[in-house]
This record gives structure tokens, C-alpha cells and sequence, in this order.
């Protein structure tokens, strides 16, 4: 009865992709040439651009802009920062400055100094960290110090200089020893996922995740690159959840493939029918699963501040990357590592294959 | 009979939830006693990055006999030397960099305890010397002696019949010589003195050094207290840097990430969570309830764990530790539900679909997590400050989301079955004609096998 009613559906998103004639296996050759176009690109944009580095790779400035002490800045307009509007009157005067000498992407932070040392006075005050526009030493100095002269222009702080800070030059808070052992542990962490759905599914399905995460990870690292989107620390973070939600991919596919060996659904198929299959099955989560990462990633990052943004657009990135990767080249990767098998053993090596896992 | 209990089940379940919602979430002066409560969200602890915090800045400079080493190498090692004691004293998120060519600055988030103290303490750094002569020139050393450049590491002990507290000193296996040298005068019982800082020598017998190992213990003169100890240590530790720290100024910082960080990512996370769960609603109708209500106990289980597990921090990356943890749980029942769908697709009844979708999809939902905690540990193990966060997160995330994929989900849709098993619309279930030919056979004949 229940049969009948919903034949009348006019229009059903899973039917469509079951009775698609689309050949995700065969066309292997021309799904992959987008990634290496992308790849390439990135490749040469890094290695003649660089990544655009955040502060805590690359170093930067750090600069302290008194606004309300008595000592200091008696004839000048003082703000009472814990009120926001004086606040961000203050940073918008500050951003102006910065604007002019073409430093964009500053982070602005209200402090009080408690303790004092020696000539540094009570009071609030605004940090600005900013990154470098150059790496020569001397050319930062000068820069920071026409900075400083501009700001104390803008604030009418003439009668007392000190009242902007220009706290110089500091190094990378990451050593090249943190960034090395963050790669090192992705790096493990992908060879330990490897070997888990080896030992899970099969050693094909072990080279398809190595083959897969790599591929997530290196596209998105080349879209960050030519997208210009900043690398810090975080990124690092970004990269481990694309790791993730393309490992997750991935098990969708491959436990349905696992499931239709082991029922002998597909006895005597060819690879590419048995992958097409499973990859028609299993589109509907794989597409869910897409949406639902890029609801969280892509709002985040549309409705967080700039800093959120240069870890939640990364993630967009690898979650499309991922999608591609699982829907339009693990099946046909999976074909071609399975053809070669089954020359050896026909039709017994699926078998086989399972009882080694 | 059973659909009563179900309802009844339900209306309960639907009473704790809304219970958890308001203590994970609201936050109110409990009528008629002075005791506030606060939600659990709102006693995550927050890292520098969302919160603010301290910042301490250091001048550091170099004595001058130590000719080898120039300002920015010892800055270097002794910002390395930093970020170990500051890991000990559980603040695990400071950011540590060099200022200026002479300048050392610390940014902690805001801590239970006030550090102030403990950063004054490391701004007075003490020198430490052993040498057998008692009239021993800390200024212009000579003979055989170990300094605070021989030091590898300092812990607070007692001595060994408890008696009293001491700090232990172990020095590098490159003053092993030396040590030895020192330690086989004591047993030859003439006395070492150890001198720390200006304080006048402390005497040091063969008990005092440590068999087998390069270790020292100093107890004696203002050592003697636990709370004296502690002090001292420090001040070695702080001694035994390259570079000599005196502090600059301790100051209060806001969020780095700007002042409307926090309010404007829980704005996010509030309305990633509506168009998920309206996402589930469209696509599974009463089975998508259901699994709203499982990211609901998910929300408040995670925002609970948060709370109480140790050494979690909300910074930004485990503000992506929390996204990509919720968007796991959806996941989960995304596999679940579509299981169930292509099960009731190729022909089962709706019992018998739902029974076979959490049996096949009970597999790759254990894989997915079982990976992600497996990622998390060895993330936590061999990542970096920021990694830590993250993964301290996800392994918090991944392991109650895996509860919720597999415990919350089944049970909340064992008990809906007895509602309503015959209505495949009101879950959105749809009969493949594709599926329907492929597997009709096969599919009688295994539900004959099942019943």
C-alpha cells in the first residue's frame, strides 16, 4: 500500500543518483586533473610568494598607546576604555593610522598596567600587535617610528612622547621546533589512521586513506596559498579537522563497500560497477555530511572576527576537497588498485582480501 | 500499553532536558542564599586568545663571564626554560615571545589562581654554587665548583627521612665530573657548601648527594619550609636560565581576538546548531526530531564535560574542536538515518529497517570515532600549545558523541517505534523502485531468516 502512495513522488534526490548512469570510477584521469592543476599553482605560488604568514610565524611589532593617564597625556583627550564606544573610538582612530602605512590586520588589545617599572606610568593603555611589512630590521624601526610619530600627531600627545610606546620587534611565538613537530604529528597521525583501516578494511583501502588525506591536506594548503588566507598556528588546527572529516569520508564509503563484498551482492561485477555502486549508495551522506560542515565552517568563519575566519575558511576549503577527493577519486583509485589483483586471483581475491583484514 | 510507556519515557526525558538546558545555560542568584549559579557554559574556563589575560614583560640581560653565549640565544633557551616551568604550574596556554632586542614577554589567560606572585618570584632569580671551599667568592669563582650553568633541572623534595623540605638540584651530565669530584670529598667527610644567591653557605653533607645520580639536595639556612622551597626553586630554576631576568611590568590584557570574540562565536555556534538541526527536520521529519533532541543531550553533555574535565581551555582552535565535535555527532545520526532509509528503500518494513540501519551502521560509526580519539590522544601527545587545546577538545567531543550516535539515538528511537511503526511518511522513508528490483529476493529471504 505504502509502495504505491510514494510512487506518485514526483521527484526524489536519491532516485535520481541511483538510476544515474554517471561513471565515478572510469573517468579517474579527468577528475584528478583539477587537483593537479590546483596543486601546481599553489605549489609555485608558495614557492615564489610564500605563505601569507601570521604573526605568530613570522614575528611582527607590538606597540603601547596610552589613553588615559594624567601624567602623560594631561592636555590631550583621554578615554576611559572599559566604555566601548570610547574604546572603539580610540582603535578606530588608531586603524586609520596603521591604514595609512598600508598594515592591515592588526589586533588590538586593551590593557592596564599595574606594575610599574621605571618611567612606565599607570593607566590603560592599547596594544597593537601588526606584522611586518618587510624583514629588514632597519627598514621596521623606521617604519614603527614614523608610525609612532603619526599616532602621537593624531592623538595630540606632543606634550609628552612616551605616551606611545613603540614596544619594537618581537620574534615568532612559534619556534621552527613547534611548527616542525605540529607537521611531524599530523604526519603520524596520518600513518596511524592508514594502518587502523588497513588492519580494518584491507590493505587497498589503507593506500586509498594515504592517497586521500594527502590530497585533502595539499589542496587545501594550495588554496590557502593562492587565496592568500593567513597562516598561523591555527591553520595547523584547520588542516587536523580536514585530516578528520575526510577520514570520516571515507569509512562511509568504504564500510558499505566492505558490507557488499563480505553479502556477495557484487560476485563476478567488475570494480568500476562495484564502486559505482557503492558510491551512488552512499552519496546522500556524503552530500549531508558536506552540508553539515559547511554550516558550521562557513557561518563561524561569515559571522566570527577576522582571526576565526583564517581557521573556519581552511576548513570550507578541505571539507569540499574532501567531498571531491571521496566521491570523484577514491572510486576510481580503488578500481585500479583492486584490477590488479584480481588478475592475480579472480573473483577469489575479495574474499581473500577480507579474510587479511 | 507500550505506546503509554513510550510517551511516558518521552514527557520525562523531555522534563530532564529541559532541566539540563537551563543548567547548562542559565545563569541565576539561587532565591533566598547569596550562592549565584552559573551554567556550564559559562564556567568553561576561556583562553587568552577569548578571555584576555596577564602579560608580564622581562628585561633580560646577560652577566658578563658568560662570555659564549650572546643575548638572543640565551633569550632563545630561556624562553624554552619559560615554557616548561610555566607547563608545570598547570598554565598550559601562555604565549611566550621576545620583544625588542632585550625584552622577554609572557601572556597567560586568566587563571583560577593569581600568578602575580609567582611571576614576581621568577623576576628575583637567584644564583646557586657548590664548592668545597667555605670562603667561596661567588663573584669571582675559582676552583672546583658547579654553578646554576651546570643545572638541568630543579624539583622541591624533603629529605629523605621527611624531616624537612629542601629543593633538589640535578646537574647536566656534562658537569658529571665535577659532581663526582664534590660528592666523593663529602663521603671523604669534609663538608661542601652550597651558596645560593647572597645568602650565607649552607653546609652539605654525603647525604646530600644523591647515589648514582647528579643530583644534590639542598635544604638548610631560609630552605626549610615547604613554602620556602618552593620559593627558592623557582628562584634557582629562574637562575640556572642564560639570560637574567628582572621584571619590567605585569599589566592586564583584553581578548586578542578583540572584545567581541566570545559573543559573537556563541551567536554562530547558536545559529549553526538552528540550521543543522532544521537540516535534520527537512530531511528526516520525526526521526530528525529525534536527533535533535540527541544533538540537544549531546550540547549539554559536552558543555557539562568542558566544565569539569582538567586542563581545558576555550581558545580557537578548540572553538574548531567544538564545531567539528557537533558536526561528528550529526554525522553519526546522519549514517544511521540514511541506513535506515535505504534499508525501508529496497523493501523492509519499518521495524526491520530501523533494526538492520543501527546494526550497519554501528561499524563505521565506531571506526569514525575510534580514529578521531586515536588522532586526538597522539595530537595531545605531539602537538604544540594550540594543537593541545584542540585536541583536548575533539577527545572530549569524539568520545560523547559517540555516546549519543550509538546509545541516546537507538533508544530514543526504540522508544518512538511503539508511536508510530507503519506511518513511513512521517519519517520521510521512501520505497526505491532501483533498490526495490535489485534486492526483493534476497531481502524476503532474509527477513524470513531475521523473524
Amino acid at each position: 500500500m505504502t509502495t504505491q502512495k510514494y510512487k506518485k513522488t514526483k521527484f526524489s534526490f536519491d532516485e535520481t543518483i541511483l538510476n544515474s548512469k554517471f561513471n565515478f570510477a572510469k573517468n579517474l584521469k579527468w577528475f584528478i586533473l583539477p587537483s593537479i592543476a590546483i596543486f601546481l599553482v599553489g605549489l609555485i605560488l608558495a614557492c615564489t610568494l610564500g605563505f601569507n604568514f601570521g604573526i605568530d610565524f613570522s614575528g611582527g611589532s607590538i606597540m603601547t598607546i596610552y589613553a588615559n593617564d594624567e601624567n602623560l597625556i594631561a592636555d590631550a583627550k583621554s578615554f576611559n576604555l572599559d566604555d566601548n564606544a570610547d574604546f572603539n573610538q580610540m582603535r578606530d582612530q588608531i586603524e586609520k593610522v596603521f591604514e595609512e602605512f598600508d598594515i592591515k590586520g592588526a589586533s588590538y588589545q586593551k590593557t592596564t598596567i599595574d606594575i610599574e617599572d621605571l618611567g612606565v606610568y599607570h593607566g590603560q593603555a592599547i596594544v597593537v600587535k601588526y606584522q611586518n611589512n618587510s624583514s629588514d630590521i632597519d627598514s621596521i624601526t623606521s617604519l614603527n617610528s614614523e608610525i609612532q610619530a603619526q599616532i602621537i600627531e593624531t592623538f595630540d600627545y606632543s606634550t609628552n612622547t612616551s605616551a606611545v610606546l613603540s614596544g619594537g620587534v618581537i620574534t615568532p611565538s612559534a619556534s621552527t621546533e613547534m611548527v616542525v613537530n605540529a607537521f611531524l604529528a599530523i604526519f603520524v597521525t596520518i600513518i596511524l589512521i592508514s594502518i587502523y583501516i588497513g588492519l580494518r578494511f584491507g590493505l587497498t583501502s589503507a593506500f586509498l586513506t594515504v592517497l586521500c588525506l594527502f590530497h585533502d591536506i595539499l589542496i587545501t594548503s594550495s588554496l590557502v596559498a593562492m587565496l592568500r588566507f593567513t597562516v598561523n598556528f591555527v591553520f595547523i588546527a584547520s588542516l587536523v579537522v580536514v585530516m578528520i572529516y575526510s577520514t570520516c569520508n571515507l569509512i562511509i564509503v568504504l564500510s558499505r563497500l566492505k558490507e557488499y563484498q563480505r553479502s556477495g551482492r557484487f560476485d563476478g561485477e567488475t570494480n568500476e560497477n562495484i564502486a559505482n555502486a557503492t558510491i551512488k549508495e552512499t552519496l546522500t551522506t556524503l552530500v549531508l555530511s558536506a552540508v553539515v560542515g559547511l554550516i558550521c565552517m562557513l557561518l563561524i568563519g561569515i559571522i566570527g572576527v577576522s582571526d576565526i575566519r583564517a581557521f573556519a575558511f581552511p576548513i570550507v576549503i578541505g571539507v569540499l576537497s574532501s567531498f571531491y577527493s571521496t566521491v570523484f577519486l577514491a572510486p576510481g583509485l580503488w578500481s585500479i588498485a583492486f584490477k590488479h589483483k584480481n588478475k592475480k586471483q579472480p573473483v577469489e581475491s575479495e574474499k581473500s582480501q577480507e579474510k587479511a583484514s | 500499553m507500550s505506546k503509554k510507556r513510550s510517551i511516558w519515557k518521552f514527557s520525562i526525558l523531555l522534563i530532564l532536558v529541559a532541566l539540563g538546558l537551563v543548567l547548562t545555560f542559565a545563569s541565576f542568584n539561587v532565591a533566598g542564599t547569596v550562592y549565584h549559579y552559573n551554567g556550564f557554559v559559562n564556567s568553561i574556563p576561556l583562553g587568552l586568545d577569548l578571555s584576555g589575560g596577564t602579560a608580564v614583560t622581562y628585561n633580560a640581560s646577560v652577566s658578563k663571564s658568560s662570555v659564549t653565549e650572546d643575548l638572543d640565544s640565551a633569550i632563545l633557551s630561556t624562553i624554552s626554560g619559560l615554557n616548561s616551568m610555566l607547563y608545570n604550574y598547570g598554565i598550559n596556554d601562555s604565549v611566550i615571545e621576545q620583544q625588542g632586542s632585550d625584552k622577554i614577554r609572557i601572556e597567560i589567560s586568566n587563571q583560577e589562581n593569581d600568578f602575580t606572585e609567582l611571576f614576581e618570584i621568577i623576576g628575583e632569580p637567584v644564583s646557586l654554587f657548590l664548592s668545597s671551599n667555605e670562603n667561596f667568592d661567588i663573584l669571582n669563582p675559582s676552583g672546583d665548583y658547579l654553578s646554576s650553568k651546570d643545572i638541568s633541572n630543579v624539583y622541591v623534595s624533603t629529605s629523605s627521612d621527611g624531616s624537612s623540605y629542601g629543593v633538589a638540584v640535578e646537574f647536566k651530565t656534562a658537569a658529571k665530573e665535577k659532581f663526582s669530584k664534590l660528592s666523593n670529598q663529602a663521603s671523604n667527610s669534609s663538608t661542601i657548601y652550597a651558596f645560593v644567591g647572597e645568602e650565607s653557605a649552607i653546609s652539605l653533607t654525603s647525604e646530600n648527594f644523591i647515589d648514582d645520580t647528579t643530583t644534590a639536595f639542598i635544604s638548610g639556612g631560609s630552605i626549610t619550609t615547604s613554602s620556602s622551597a618552593s620559593e627558592y626553586f623557582i628562584k634557582i630554576t629562574s637562575g640556572s636560565y642564560s639570560a637574567n631576568l628582572s621584571l619590567s611590568e605585569i599589566s592586564v590584557v583584553s581578548a586578542s581576538l578583540g572584545k567581541d570574540a566570545l559573543l559573537l562565536s556563541s551567536v554562530a555556534l547558536g545559529v549553526v546548531a538552528f540550521l543543522v538541526m532544521l537540516l535534520l527536520l527537512i530531511r528526516y521529519r520525526e526521526l530528525g526530531l529525534l536527533a535533535c533532541f540527541t544533538l540537544v543531550i549531546f550540547t549539554i553533555l559536552f558543555s557539562f564535560f568542558l566544565m569539569a574535565v582538567p586542563f581545558i581551555r576555550m581558545s580557537l582552535p578548540g572553538l574548531a574542536g567544538v564545531l567539528i565535535a557537533f558536526a561528528l555527532a550529526t554525522i553519526g545520526n546522519i549514517i544511521i538515518f540514511e541506513r535506515i532509509r535505504s534499508e525501508y528503500a529496497s523493501g523492509r518494513k519499518i521495524p526491520l529497517s530501523t533494526k538492520n540501519g543501527f546494526k550497519k551502521s554501528l561499524w563505521p560509526i565506531l571506526d569514525i570515532h575510534i580514529l578521531t580519539v586515536i588522532a586526538s590522544i597522539l595530537l595531545y601527545i605531539l602537538g604544540t600549545v594550540a594543537i593541545k587545546d584542540f585536541a583536548m577538545v575533539l577527545l572530549v567531543g569524539s568520545i560523547i558523541s559517540a555516546f549519543c550516535s550509538l546509545v541516546v539515538t537507538r533508544l530514543l528511537v526504540k522508544w518512538y517505534l511503539p508511536l508510530n511503526s507503519t506511518n513511513a511518511r512521517r519519517m520521510n522513508l521512501v520505497r526505491s523502485k532501483a533498490l526495490n528490483n535489485e534486492t526483493t529476493n534476497e531481502t524476503l529471504l532474509e527477513e524470513g531468516g531475521e523473524k
